[in-house]
């Protein structure tokens, strides 16, 4: 399955390249054509991806020839012998377009150095594009995998799933042949104490069906099976990458033990590296028993991430629906843990790649095509001004005998020696690009390891160039070949080019409203990079260190307090640290799911959605070693300090306030957990500043905090201290506290949010990039197309300047004729723009996608681009010598 | 109309000719045929073989076969066959071949490697 194999997208080419042919040849024999395509691909498909791309680009190519056979229409030289002769001289032509080529070596090279960068650059991107979005994922029949989560229906946020439910989906429903389950990812790092030093590695928690449902084949010993769900098996399988690392690939890893949390577990197997599931960093993968041990009725433990994988013949939508009636039928049997919740189904691809990263990848992949048309366009005009200028050699040619057609097929010939040329630079500078391109690629893009140049990658640049070829050598060929020979020999040039002026004039409008599109997404992707730059994430981020740390556990029943204020108090202490707090998550890694019942307010109805929230653990001094303004009511104190279990006094956000108080001051009100209307409440004592934990763009909702103490926290610690110099001395402090303690993760909180941005960066800063490249372009375009119509003219202006027209009104005639294209290429670029704005406006921030200060900044740019490649012909028109211009046409 | 002002064929055409002479067919079946009965030296891309038939068709060597109708998901598939003046363009063709290898192999003393 490559892109070859996508028959769809190849036909809809073909059937494109048919427009070549005349309509009437089309009516006649398209639907025929593209059958015997259709069919060809089945059969060729069958022989290998190899005979399907011979096919597939000896089909494309061999409809321009044939096309223009067709246009040259019936007669004489289309008598039988003539194909042979044909052939014989193909060789000739062939030659004689190099040596045509070679002899212009600044043209050549300006068009080759033009389709090089652009096949090569679009070929990089593509490899990008083909490696996270359309390469098979590494499982056996990856199509048929999918991802389910729990939904809680209302405010439409995922849930993990219980082991019942996600068997009741497999058993009630048709659209499941099998199953996994894998502990939800975010909560399964296991201290690794088997190498030397502690070590936090995340660790796969997984069902024994886990890796027969992917397909995936052990490297060596064996995977998990059924009969390995035994009570305290402690099984796991570690990937390639680790079993190098620690073991140095011996085979007698197997057997072996890791001890991870204190814990000794057998490794039976080594997987391959690709398997980056759940995460891409995991790399040790344990049995876990997913069915509740004692019989009893787990519901409502959702703590998994389901795979599965589809009937045969059954798709996603289908699921979707199955899954949902099941579900609905779950949530009437048992409303204490299912009301109001349903399931989501994906396709694996989409759970791993995410929602925004397909629409950013095809952003990016359809401006190098804009940017590879606009270089296109380019190209073609400088054949049209390089076929004018040989209008005479081709005349004398076409009157010492050679056919009409054989001086076309020269110049297409040319065009085709350009691009071939140009496709094999393109590939070679897309090797190049791809180093590039890989080294700006966010760390977080993920299927990145497979990014390389294979042969879909390969089958894009060839097909760019077969197509790129005959088209920019078409136009000009076909203008050339409605030129009378007699009346090019007898005139002094213009008549020709009058001729060529619409089509040249519909090259320039192309360019620019091309131009026109890539500044304006280029300028709505700075514009929201420059709203995120001033966000405030509601603390000082810049200056805070964060870094996970796990204590080693202590007696049953005794509190983790006392490590905390001892580990935060030596942090204080150190000269230049502002100030210290622990929290439980930083960063937020779930979604908020918890509901509470305030004391006073009249109960929910049934079924009435309530807002979901957040809580989490902090230390008493919390928000005051952020910077976190506390806006009414205290601090906590740390007499506060409870139980996480048990707590009474709590801390909410803004959010919070404007979603559960709105009329009311929050401070001082009571609620409980839940649905609960009786038994321990708690009360708020103080409101802070909203805080954006998880992404700049996020938008605040209801967040709760208590003060308590747990064994796994975040430590976060503001100071103007260098980071690298705080990580050591944080290190230090916390294992003088806790010999067994684990610290691992270390960032500052502006890194972390740096690498959420990083995708938008990385998009914005090609996309600039592309934009900037495409408006020189069209500007060199506009520049040529005006140049040109002067130096064509230069005897008509100079008579007229001879005849006393002010050079005034000639320079504003130049002048306004590249103002008129270019406000035509403007126009159609904005209705595009706008029509696109529905698209656009799903990676914009902070502006709308059809924002006025953005047109406004593109067209000032555009113009005065314009106006620039515009005046330097026009002021030369003016300076036009009257008996030079005349003196210069005798010869 | 004489056949011999048709000569020389050239191999795509003669190749389709020879393909439909054997009985009618569509053309994908042509393409197929063709590339069979010349041992995969002349291969017809769909662009390449529909000019060609086109030009057949002009020169009225090939007619459309209306009385064999195929249907393939619901639509009628269109055959091609030999007009007379193309079976006797195609025998004449047969047989200046012939003769010229005659020729060839009575004069030049060709003989196995």
């Amino acid at each position: 399955m490559t892109q070859l194999d996508r028959g769809p997208l190849t036909e809809m080419l073909f059937v494109a390249l048919l427009r070549l042919f005349p309509s009437w040849f089309r009516d006649e024999y398209g639907q025929e054509m593209r059958e015997s395509f259709r069919a060809g691909v089945a059969d060729a498909r069958h022989r290998g991806q190899l005979a399907t791309l011979l096919f597939v680009t000896r089909a494309f190519v061999s409809v321009v020839p044939e096309a223009l056979r067709v246009h040259r229409g019936p007669g004489p030289s289309d008598a039988g012998p003539d194909a042979d002769r044909t052939t014989m001289s193909l060789m000739d032509d062939l030659r004689q377009a190099a040596r045509s080529l070679v002899r212009a070596p600044a043209w050549t090279g300006v068009a080759l150095l033009i389709l090089t960068v652009g096949i090569g650059g679009t070929t990089a991107i593509f490899s990008l594009l083909n490696a996270v979005l359309l390469r098979p994922l590494p499982f056996n029949e990856p199509e048929e995998l999918v991802s389910m989560w729990t939904v809680n229906l209302g405010p439409d946020l995922r849930d993990g799933s219980s082991w019942e439910d996600a068997r009741d989906w497999l058993e009630q429903g048709s659209s499941l042949s099998d199953i996994a389950l894998v502990f939800r990812p975010e909560f399964t790092s296991s201290t690794v104490t088997s190498f030397g030093e502690p070590e936090r590695i995340h660790v796969g928690w997984v069902s024994s069906t886990f890796f027969p449902l992917l397909g995936v084949t052990p490297v060596l010993g064996r995977v998990f099976g059924e009969d390995d769900v035994v009570a305290d098996a402690r099984l796991v399988v570690i990937d390639e990458a680790f079993w190098g690392l620690r073991y140095a690939r011996d085979p007698a890893a197997i057997g072996q033990t890791i001890t991870m949390d204190g814990e000794e577990y057998r490794i039976v197997g080594v997987v391959p590296d690709e398997l980056t599931i759940p995460l891409r960093e995991t790399s040790i993968w344990r049995l876990q028993d997913v069915r509740p041990a004692d019989g009893a009725d787990w519901r409502g433990y959702d703590a998994y991430w389901v795979l599965g994988r589809l009937s045969p013949g059954t798709d996603v939508d289908q699921a979707q629906a199955d899954l949902g009636r099941v579900a609905a039928g779950l949530a009437e049997t048992y409303p204490r843990t299912n009301r109001d919740r349903g399931v989501i189904i994906t396709s694996l691809r989409s759970e791993i790649v995410g929602d925004d990263l397909p629409l950013l990848l095809w952003t990016l992949f359809a401006s190098t095509i804009l940017v590879l048309l606009v270089g296109a366009t380019n190209v073609a005009q400088l054949m049209l001004s390089r076929g004018l200028a040989r209008t005479r050699e081709l005349a004398i040619r076409t009157s010492l005998g050679a056919t009409r057609a054989r001086v076309n097929r020269q110049l297409v010939l040319e065009s085709v020696i350009l691009s071939c040329v140009a496709g094999i630079g393109g590939v070679l500078f897309a090797f190049v690009a791809l180093d590039g391109l890989m080294s700006i690629v966010p760390p977080d893009v993920p299927l990145t390891e497979g990014v390389r140049i294979d042969a879909s990658v390969l089958a894009v640049a060839l097909f760019l160039t077969g197509v790129l070829g005959p088209l920019v050598g078409l136009l000009p060929a076909l203008t050339a070949s409605r030129r009378q020979v007699g009346a090019v020999l007898r005139s002094t040039g213009r008549g020709a080019t009058a001729s060529l002026r619409g089509a040249r004039a519909t090259l320039v409008v192309g360019e620019v409203a091309m131009a026109v599109i890539l500044l304006g997404a280029a300028g709505l992707l700075a514009r929201s990079a420059a709203q995120l730059r001033v966000v405030d994430p509601g603390y000082h981020s810049q200056e805070t260190l964060l870094a996970r740390v796990e204590l080693a556990p202590v007696a049953e029943g005794a509190s983790y307090g006392p490590v905390h204020d001892d580990v935060l108090a030596r942090l204080e202490a150190i000269p230049g640290v502002h100030g210290a707090g622990s929290i439980s998550q930083f960063f937020i890694e779930r979604f908020p799911d918890q509901t509470i019942n305030l004391v006073g307010e009249p109960p929910r109805a049934a079924g009435e959605a309530s807002p979901r929230l957040t809580t989490d653990v902090v230390s008493p001094g919390f928000f005051e070693a952020l910077g976190v303004p506390l806006l009414r009511g205290r601090q906590f104190e740390p007499s506060d300090r409870a139980s996480s279990n048990a707590p009474e006094q709590v801390i909410v956000n803004q959010a919070w306030a404007r979603t559960f108080s709105p009329d009311a001051d929050p401070v001082g009100r009571q609620f409980r957990w839940g649905d609960r209307v009786d038994g321990d409440f708690m009360t708020v004592v103080g409101v802070v500043g909203d805080l954006r934990r998880a992404a700049l763009e996020e938008v605040s909702y209801p967040q709760m905090f208590i003060p308590a103490a747990d064994r796994r926290f975040f430590l976060a610690v503001r100071s103007d201290i260098g980071a690298t110099e705080l990580v050591g001395q944080l290190r230090a402090v916390v294992s003088e506290v806790d010999g067994g303690a684990t610290v691992s993760d270390v960032t500052t909180a502006w890194d972390r949010y740096t690498v959420g941005l990083a995708p938008r960066r990385f998009q914005t800063l090609l996309l600039e990039a592309f934009a900037l490249l495409g408006t020189l372009l069209a500007a060199t375009g506009l520049f040529a197309i005006l140049h040109e119509s002067v130096a064509v003219r230069r005897r008509e202006i100079g008579i007229r300047i001879a005849l006393g027209a002010a050079p005034d009104r000639v320079r504003a005639g130049v002048f306004g004729r590249g103002l008129m294209l270019t406000g035509i290429g403007l126009a159609v670029g904005l209705a595009v723009l706008f029509a696109l704005s529905d698209l656009t406006s799903r990676f914009v921030f902070g502006v709308g996608s059809t924002d006025p200060m953005t047109f406004i900044v593109v067209t000032g740019l555009v113009l005065s681009v314009a106006g620039v490649a515009a005046f330097l012909p026009a002021r030369a028109a003016t300076r036009i010598s009257p008996s030079e211009a005349l003196a210069g046409d005798q010869g | 109309m004489n056949a011999e002002s048709f000569l020389p064929l050239s191999a795509r055409e003669f190749h389709i000719l020879v393909a439909l002479g054997e009985e009618a067919r569509n053309g994908y079946q042509v393409s197929l045929r063709v590339k069979e009965n010349s041992e995969g030296r002349v291969v017809l891309s769909p662009a390449t073989q529909y000019t060609v038939l086109h030009r057949l068709v002009e020169k009225e060597l090939v007619r459309e076969a209306t009385d064999e109708v195929e249907r393939v998901d619901g639509r009628r598939q269109r055959f091609w066959t030999l007009t007379s003046l193309g079976r006797r363009v195609l025998t004449a063709e047969a047989r200046r071949l012939q003769s010229d290898a005659r020729l060839a192999l009575a004069l030049v003393p060709v003989g196995e490697e």
